[in-house]
């Protein structure tokens, strides 16, 4: 177990989920655990307690990424999350402030703006 | 008001109270309901028995024999209260067949008591002269009006009420005209008669002017009724085009982002192209190669939903055939002899289930062009794409070539990209796949239910 390095990839599109977690071993970040959609985001990272959340947020289902970090925040407030989003017009962005954002990536993402964020 | 008529009012006031502060959930406040309905009815009827049996001038006189004799519950209060038991003991039900008894039964009790109530406006007298009507007083009347008016207001989720108190314009219209409805006859036939008693008119001709003006009256209200109407269509209409032309705005909107997405994979498959001139490195172009052709098929995906007559769809009958025909053409097919058949059932998909299919398809035909041939002049490729009555569906790609070795039961492609391509899409769409070597290789993928939902919330 890599100490502190510990995170889950919350994305619907597996090959970007994917792809995440490809840089993250090459940052020295251990992937804990990979989720698609609200339900099994929360379930996952409620169990693996990872220090780090990649989190997409437009997704399949009912909740988006803010709603997922929102009910996990409150259990887990040292948990840092990094919203990788496609949408960077102001609502979204402002919901996305709404919550405690450690560091907003906006796509298409280099592998050195990851690195930039884990860092 | 005689006693007697006193104590029902009483009773059924109750009742309604008692249905009004319970909400009508609980079973308790309901028995005791029917409870005040019986003994309303059993007075009632036991009223009316006395009366038409002669046995007594009234039900009060029967138990106070003392009682006045031209003072009773007259046969139109008995037969009131009649319909507020029946009322009271429906309003408890909640079926549907029970609320319309209760509206018909309360309106015909609002009707009796409200004939009684004009009639004491023409002339008090003329009531005595109608038997079932002697003697019902006019605070008996205004009572049963009260009584019934809010029985019916208690649902007013049921009957004649909720129309008139809908929130359509239909309704709006309707409330505008109700007053005038029933103001305006009483007034006209008001006027006559007082036209009538202080010999203005003569009858014939009185009566020819009430006929006038009640058609005046209905007609009016008939051509004010069509005007609302017709202003309500024509905001109906408008809105409808309104509604179009943001429709087409959007569709246009979204025809000029796939075209515009289309074209920037275009330009990506220029630049893969440009770098594929370049190397001499024979795995390096493969590679390129697989990665235009991957693009390529994003790029028809976009090029479908363009000329497609649902813009957000696209139909998978047409998708799946043009993406053969393009891996084939690419991979020059025909010239190694060959033949991609192609037989999907036709559903319209949205680009979240066009994409992984299209992805899917593009890699396993790609997969089977390559490999599956080796020193082979012919050979045919089977696509089968079926959607099952239940919303799942199975995509099955066959080829008679020289299979796959044991051991290596995944499609095999350069750097084993394909088979993670692969891999991915078949777990984003929550999918099965089964690979069977049987006189060449036969892919089999399974979406579950509802596959073809697949939608992000915005």
């Amino acid at each position: 177990m890599i100490e502190g390095r510990r995170t889950v990839i919350v994305e619907d599109e597996i090959m970007i989920q994917d792809y995440l977690a490809d840089l993250c071993e090459i940052y020295d970040m251990e992937v804990v655990g990979t989720a698609d959609n609200g339900v099994e985001a929360i379930e996952t990272i409620r169990e693996t307690r990872p220090d780090y959340v990649l989190m997409d947020v437009r997704l399949v289902g009912e909740m988006d990424g803010v709603a997922i970090a929102k009910t996990v925040y409150d259990e887990q407030p040292n948990l840092k999350i990094i919203y990788i989003t496609g949408s960077n017009e102001p609502p979204t962005i402002a919901r996305i402030n709404s919550d405690h954002p450690y560091k907003i990536l906006i796509k298409p993402i280099l592998p050195d703006d990851l690195r930039q964020a884990l860092a | 008001m005689v006693p007697s008529t006193a104590i029902l009012f009483l009773a059924v006031g109750f009742g309604l109270l008692w249905r009004l502060s319970k909400g009508g959930d609980d079973e308790e406040p309901l028995s005791l309901i029917r409870v005040v309905a019986a003994f309303t009815a059993i007075v009632a009827i036991t009223d009316l028995v006395v009366i038409f049996t002669n046995t007594a001038s009234s039900i009060d006189m029967l138990f106070w024999p003392s009682f006045p004799a031209d003072e009773s519950m007259s046969p139109a209060t008995a037969m009131c209260f009649l319909l507020a038991a029946g009322a009271l003991a429906l309003i408890a039900n909640g079926r549907k067949t029970a609320d319309f008894r209760f509206v018909t039964l309360a309106t015909a009790g609002l009707l009796i008591a409200m004939i009684a109530l004009v009639g004491y406006a023409f002339d008090a007298k003329v009531l005595y002269q109608v038997s079932a009507f002697s003697s019902m007083s006019l605070y008996t009347a205004t009572c049963f009006v009260a009584v019934f008016a809010s029985a019916l207001l208690m649902r007013p989720e049921i009957g004649w009420v909720a129309i008139l108190l809908a929130p359509g314009s239909g309704s709006a219209g309707a409330r505008r005209l109700f007053p005038l409805v029933l103001l305006l006859p009483f007034i006209l036939c008001f006027a006559a008669l007082a036209a009538l008693k202080a010999d203005l008119f003569d009858v014939n001709f009185s009566f020819c002017l009430l006929a006038i003006l009640t058609t005046l009256l209905v007609g009016a209200s008939i051509l004010k009724n069509a005007q609302i109407e017709n202003q309500a269509e024509r905001k109906g209409i408008e809105t409808m085009n309104d509604l179009n032309v943001a429709v087409s705005d959007r569709d246009l909107l979204l025809r000029e982002l796939y075209h515009r997405v289309k074209n920037n994979l275009q330009q990506i498959n220029a630049l893969i192209h440009m770098e594929t001139a370049k190397t001499t490195d024979a795995r390096a172009k493969a590679a390129f190669r697989a990665t235009a052709g991957r693009v390529h098929a994003l790029g028809t995906v976009h090029r479908l939903l363009i000329s497609s007559s649902t813009i957000s769809e696209l139909s998978t009958a047409t998708f799946l055939e043009d993406l053969c025909e393009n891996i084939g053409a690419s991979y020059d097919a025909r010239g190694q002899g060959i033949n991609i058949d192609v037989e999907a059932d036709d559903i319209s998909v949205t680009i979240d289930v066009a994409i992984p299919l299209g992805m899917l398809v593009n890699e396993i035909v790609t997969n089977a062009l390559k490999h599956a041939f080796h020193g082979r002049s012919e050979g045919d490729i089977q696509l089968r794409f079926t959607v099952g009555n239940d919303g799942t569906a199975v995509l099955v790609i066959a080829d008679d070539g020289i299979g796959i070795p044991e051991g290596k039961r995944e499609p095999k492609t350069e750097g084993g990209t394909g088979s993670r391509i692969i891999r991915s899409f078949v777990k984003q769409t929550r999918g099965a796949m089964s690979i069977n070597v049987d006189r060449g290789t036969t892919v089999t993928i399974r979406f579950p239910k509802g596959f073809n939902r697949r939608s992000r919330n915005d």
